[in-house]
């Protein structure tokens, strides 16, 4: 069949990683559903053996004699041929007698399956010794931990962004290294230890500071001061969304002399207008597109109040931008959101016209004014020499014993596990030779130290053991499937700190506690109650939710006007800080599917309709009856990364639950599958779901869509940007917006009315939704893909976490407790 | 190298940027002695659009030289003796691979589509196997420029060019970064600045041996992780090695105080325009011989405010058929072709010789997919260009579904949308034209992956 003429459903966007996977849910766990000779569908036999089978092999491609096991290195290379050909309708070729509809499908469906657990089984590959390099975000905690430096890899020259898998970005076959990542991680270390170990006179202490001077400028004020002491102090006015800068005297090339820590402190008033929202100041630097601060300013005229941040800037010129972000909806005109910055004494005083606009005659604002007073930035210089240095020279003598010492110190901690001899060798022989070509022995130990922060020992973590045999030996030795008491301590503390291990957990490793019984457990429970384990909140609900995605389709500014960045990152930290919210508390993972509660500040309060939340920083909240939110799949979050700027997406929000609630990713669409028509200006407006189902009456489609599409539809009371709806309109179209129905039935013939019984039937999948979940969690711990053998032993994992109640820690920790996370 | 100092021959205007800047001439930079064409420099650009075009306005009804140039071409007539359209090139490894097309479209790689791990091991592009030939003449062996920086992600790559090992090698996407790299002069002294290569080296050796050691204790085990990082260890000591020699030659007095920081991305055409007239600069200062630049991606492409464009180009593609959307996608084509004519006036105008930098440049333009809407990505949309010099041949338009289908006309406009996913000639192959410059650039090699042949077409 032509695939162009077909008429299918497909609404494929481009989706990163649009899997060619499928388990779908189908009450069958991962083991008991490894594909097999027994479960191949008859489909091959009656279709393809003829011309690809042991008489034939048209295109010398034959299946009669592929494996069927996809813990098979040939499964991926043949099935996947084959499913491709399939999947395009190019086979069973036109001539040939065709197979129907739901045939093909489950054919599809077994292939699918058996690739993704192919996938993962490639992924899980252990070699001799395998070397699993540091994340990006990885490699920024370990540096501030090992030497105390912080910088923002995302600032131009730092580190390029990784790649992820299903999410996840710490995937030891999937981080690849190229000389880029060399040069970046040298230059990195070069400026970190200049400025850890500078071994020279502390930085001269360094200061911008911008005041609102009064007339004109900054000097024009000086004089005028110089003249008259009373000269009136002025102020600065910004209104709603306005950029400050360059107004006087410029926030335009501040000229920061070196890299480092600095304290910006904003001194500012913020008047609320009766019913209105609080000023919320936004420091953006444009320079290194990073936002410094931001924050709502609740202050009277008369009492400003100071904020103060810490900040780490890259050395040369900075273009700042201070906003008056406007939060919320805007019931503002359009002069008052813009152009309104203007120096003034009081509010209460010289009413100039422009305060007119702004204000009535009783000085009430008509829409947030922030005024501001002071901006400084200064440096913050640490106790001369920084820590760093002195803990990496320590105490000694300028001999070669003492360079020998401080390599071997250093390595151990950088290495995370003692330097071998040779290692040792090696980097002191850096000191020797440094010292030879002039440079003093402090000099020469920065070159040894900066020679072991781009090693690979450094870089990478490695698991396993290469053998001293003749290479010919080496294919009998199996690989060590065990890891060793370092490595151990090394995947415990990236797992829940993203980054090397402590003194403590080094020493506990060194001491073979973590082998003992209760040694490992005692660890676990320290570093959960460590600030540092909030990395593995923040870290891991980003990459298993996808919440990297957000954005990538922006709303279109016209629909959503109400919409902007500030919206946009509060919604991502509602999850993120919601997922860590239940992991401290140690609430069950049901909470994840529905809770009573979530995490929210004033913009996410106002845009889910929430009263009473005053602040711009995140806290949880109670969700009053009626506001349809609850769970993660109701998070604005989700719902605007699976919409594309204009409308929902039933087909994707289907997806995304099937993929991350229940781990199972749907077979790819067939090329050219087909669209969904937009709305013609002359008809009836109607809704999605109304097209959907039209098109669904395709037997070819519905087979794969009666399987996503409800897990999306389900959710259409929500439209792109999240927000609760029942009515679906639409630009385009004549008459009313339909009322929306997001009822619908699962594929096991369940039914429900609307979201809130979705997730109710979802709740009861709890048991497949944790095995779903925990598959991720040990993929995030593990750095590879998991096995079959793998599963069985996540499922044993998961059952002992059923009697109470899949708590969060507790799965985490019998993750850790598990053979599982003991092997490599 | 003759050493005067630079004569300000000409101001040359950065229009992009809006900033003036004082160029030396390139002869300036060359032995006084003359040169034939032969001897010049040979060069590659590879510039990328995401997402494919309206293939139906793209489309042009007649091949050979009596072409007539589709609506969103026409801003390339003044250069129609210096280009060469294609229509029906496709990669066959990327073909019902969906996401697969700016990963592959310089590596001609067979990536399956939906996972990475095994499976996501691309093959080295084009031009890094014409930088390996060009290297040793330039300060850079190339030069990789993208929207978004950094490597992007398996099947939303955010570079076109790809190691030996298949490691996406990271792209700027800062135009000063680029420019201070290139033209930025480093304010401690050569010696000061030898003395940090040397350094630097000695590091890395000392790395390397270590981990030398860890590789031969593991004999012929695979572990691809271990050499990608032992060559990319060797990769930077080469590069610092080269710039080691290129420390007493003083880089080109290019005056970059004025240089814009920030372009802004809401002005689209002069975010387009800052690139071309950074690797116009690039080429014309001879830094560098081969540049990739990705000026879109799959996921993250700019909307065109000037026009009133407010949608991404991912958004148009996915365009349901929808004349209004489908007529957007037409004007978001042109406005691309409008900024290629450009970046070819530029190159155009500037003298070489007895030659043009433009006759002494090969570009590559186009996609990796055609049909964007549900991700076609046979006939892809692809303009060749320049490389007179280097004994290109331009003026037709080299179109292989014609021989096979007769005319457009005569399909339903579903059976043309097909040609986007089914190649009608399964030897019109895009590795075909990357072999065709890899020859150009004297890369000694009979083919690239899964090529057939030089194209004679193009070939004076």
């Amino acid at each position: 069949m032509n695939p162009v003429t077909r008429p299918v459903v497909g609404l494929c966007v481009f989706i990163l990683f649009a899997g060619l996977v499928a388990r779908l849910p189908c009450s069958m766990t991962f083991a008991e559903d490894k594909p097999s000779e027994k479960t191949k569908p008859a489909f091959f036999e009656a279709h393809c053996l003829r011309c690809h089978g042991n008489d034939l092999q048209e295109g010398n491609f034959r299946l009669d004699t592929a494996s069927s096991d996809p813990e098979s290195p040939s499964f991926g290379t043949v099935w996947a041929r084959a499913y491709e050909r399939i999947n395009s309708g190019e086979m069973p070729p036109k001539e040939e007698s065709q197979p129907n509809p739901s045939e093909r499908f489950a054919a599809m469906e077994w292939i699918s399956h058996g690739l993704q657990a192919w996938d993962a089984v490639q992924n899980a590959k252990r070699e001799q010794v395998s070397f699993k390099r540091l994340t990006r975000e990885e490699y920024v905690n370990t540096l501030q931990d090992l030497i105390g430096y912080t910088y923002h890899p995302g600032d131009p020259g730092g580190l390029p962004e990784d790649p992820s898998w299903h999410g996840i970005e710490r995937l030891g076959t999937i981080l690849s290294l190229t000389p880029s990542h060399i040069e970046r991680a040298i230059t990195a270390a070069e400026s970190a230890l200049q400025q850890v170990m500078p071994l020279s006179e502390p930085p001269q202490k360094w200061s911008y500071e911008w005041t609102a001077p009064g007339i004109i400028s900054w000097s024009d004020y000086q004089r005028r001061l110089a003249r008259d002491p009373n000269t009136p102090k002025h102020r600065l006015l910004i209104g709603p969304a306005n950029n400050w800068k360059h107004y006087v005297g410029g926030l335009n090339q501040i000229q920061v002399p070196y890299a480092g820590q600095f304290r910006i402190r904003i001194q500012a008033s913020g008047l609320r207008p009766v019913g209105g929202s609080v000023p919320h100041v936004v420091l953006y630097d444009a320079t290194i597109d990073r936002t410094l601060v931001e924050e709502d300013i609740d202050a009277p005229e008369d009492q400003p109040k100071t904020i103060e941040k810490l900040v780490w800037l890259p050395k040369g010129p900075h273009d700042l931008v201070l906003r008056n972000e406007l939060p919320g909806p805007s019931p503002y005109e359009p002069h008052q959101r813009g152009g309104a910055v203007d120096l003034f004494l009081s509010l209460k005083q010289g009413r100039s016209p422009f305060l007119e606009k702004v204000t009535d005659d009783a000085a009430t604002p008509y829409v947030p004014l922030l005024i501001l007073d002071r901006f400084t930035i200064e440096s913050v210089i640490d106790p001369w020499p920084p820590a760093a240095q002195k803990e990496i020279l320590f105490e000694g003598d300028q001999s070669e014993s003492h360079a020998q010492a401080i390599v071997s110190r250093f390595a151990r901690r950088a290495f995370r596990r003692p330097a071998t001899d040779s290692e040792i060798r090696r980097f002191t022989n850096i000191v020797l030779q440094s010292q030879k070509t002039g440079l003093s022995f402090e000099r020469s130990v920065r070159e040894a130290i900066l020679a072991i922060l781009c090693s690979h020992e450094f870089l990478f973590l490695v698991e396993g053991s290469s053998t001293e045999h003749a290479p010919q030996d080496l294919n009998a030795v199996p690989a060590r499937d065990a890891l060793n008491d370092y490595e151990l301590a090394s995947r415990l503390s990236y797992f829940l700190w993203s980054t090397m291990p402590d003194e403590v957990l080094l020493q506990a490793a060194e001491q073979g506690a973590l082998q003992q019984a209760g040694g490992l457990s005692s660890q676990v429970d320290r570093m959960l109650a460590d600030p540092r384990s909030r990395r593995f909140a923040t870290d891991f609900s980003r990459q298993w939710l996808r919440l990297k995605e957000v954005g990538k389709f922006p709303p279109d500014k016209k629909l959503y006007p109400d919409f902007d960045a500030g919206l946009q990152r509060s919604m991502v930290a509602e999850s993120q800080e919601f997922f860590a919210h239940v992991f401290r508390e140690n609430r069950s993972l049901r909470e994840l599917i529905d809770s009573d509660w979530t995490m929210l500040n004033n913009r996410l309060a106002s845009h889910y309709g929430v009263a009473g939340v005053a602040d711009f920083s995140l806290k949880p909240v109670q969700l009053p009856i009626g506001v349809h939110r609850g769970g993660v799949m109701t998070q604005a979050s989700i719902l605007l990364l699976t919409s594309d700027g204009f409308r929902h997406r039933p087909v994707h929000r289907g997806k995304w639950i099937s993929e991350v609630i229940y781990g199972v990713v749907p077979p790819a669409p067939p090329p050219n599958a087909g669209n969904i028509p937009t709305p013609m200006p002359d008809e009836p407006k109607t809704t999605l779901r109304a097209k959907l189902e039209s098109h669904r009456a395709n037997p070819s489609c519905a087979a794969c869509h009666a399987k996503i599409d409800p897990l999306g539809l389900a959710f259409d009371n929500y439209d792109a940007i999240g927000r609760w709806r029942t009515n679906e309109d639409s630009s385009l179209g004549t008459g009313d917006a339909p009322a929306i129905d997001a009822s619908g039935m699962l594929p096991d013939g369940r039914t429900f009315i609307g979201p809130n019984d979705f997730k109710q039937c979802v709740m009861r999948d709890i048991d497949r939704i944790a095995l779903a979940w925990t598959e991720v969690l040990a993929t995030y711990a593990l750095r590879r893909g998991l096995t079959f053998s793998d599963m069985r032993a996540v499922e044993r994992i998961v059952e002992q976490s059923r009697d109470d109640d899949y708590r969060v820690q507790s799965l985490v920790k019998r993750l850790i407790e598990s053979e599982l996370f003991r092997q490599r | 190298m003759a050493m005067k100092s630079w004569q300000l021959e000409r101001r040359y205007f950065l229009r992009g940027a809006g900033v003036a800047m004082a160029l030396p001439m390139l002869n300036a930079m060359r032995p006084v002695c003359g040169r034939d064409a032969s001897s010049l420099p040979r060069r590659a650009v590879f510039v990328y659009i995401p997402n494919g075009v309206n293939v139906e306005t793209w489309r042009m009804p007649r091949a050979g030289i009596e072409y007539e140039l589709s609506v969103p071409l026409r801003p390339l007539e003044r250069h129609r003796q210096n280009i060469t359209p294609f229509s029906g090139l496709h990669h066959p490894n990327a073909l019902n691979q969906q996401h697969v097309c700016a990963d592959s479209w310089l590596t001609a790689a067979p990536l399956t589509n939906g996972s990475g791990s095994e499976k996501y091991r691309n093959l080295v592009s084009v031009d890094q196997l014409m930088a390996e030939k060009t290297a040793d003449s330039t300060r850079f062996p190339s030069l990789e420029l993208s929207i978004a920086g950094g490597v992007g992600q398996p099947y939303n790559t955010s570079t076109l060019a790809y190691s030996r090992d298949g490691a996406p090698l990271p792209a700027e996407d800062n135009p000063r970064t680029v420019f201070d790299r290139l033209f930025g002069v480093n304010s401690n002294g050569i010696e000061e600045q030898r003395a940090i290569l040397l350094r630097r080296r000695s590091v890395l050796d000392a790395v390397m041996e270590s981990a030398g050691d860890v590789r031969r204790k593991l004999g012929g085990e695979d572990s691809a992780k271990l050499d990608e990082y032992l060559n990319s260890v060797r990769d930077v000591e080469k590069r610092l090695e080269r710039l080691d020699q290129w420390l007493d030659k003083p880089k080109p007095a290019v005056d970059g105080s004025r240089f814009q920081r920030n372009v802004s991305r809401e002005q689209a055409g002069d975010f387009y325009r800052t690139f071309y007239d950074l690797i116009l600069l690039a080429l014309r200062t001879d830094m560098t011989r081969v540049v990739t630049y990705a000026s879109g991606t799959e996921g993250n492409a700019l909307a065109i405010p000037e026009i009133n464009i407010k949608q991404t180009r991912h958004e148009l593609s996915h365009h349901n058929e929808v004349a209004d959307v489908k007529a957007t996608l037409t004007r978001s084509d042109t406005f691309l072709v409008e900024q290629f004519a450009y970046f070819l006036d530029q190159l155009h105008s500037i003298r070489e010789e007895e030659s043009t930098l433009l006759d002494q440049t090969m570009i590559l333009f186009g996609s990796g997919m055609s049909y964007g809407h549900s991700h076609g990505n046979a006939n892809l949309p692809i303009v060749f260009a320049g490389g007179k010099g280097l004994g290109i041949r331009h003026g037709q338009h080299v179109d292989y579904n014609l021989p096979k289908i007769g005319a457009y006309d005569s399909l339903a406009y579903g059976d043309f949308v097909n040609l986007c996913f089914r190649p009608q000639d399964p030897n019109a192959r895009l590795s075909n034209l990357l072999l065709t410059m890899l020859q150009k650039m004297e890369v000694e090699t009979e083919s690239f992956v899964d090529s057939t042949g030089p194209i004679a077409e193009i070939v004076s």
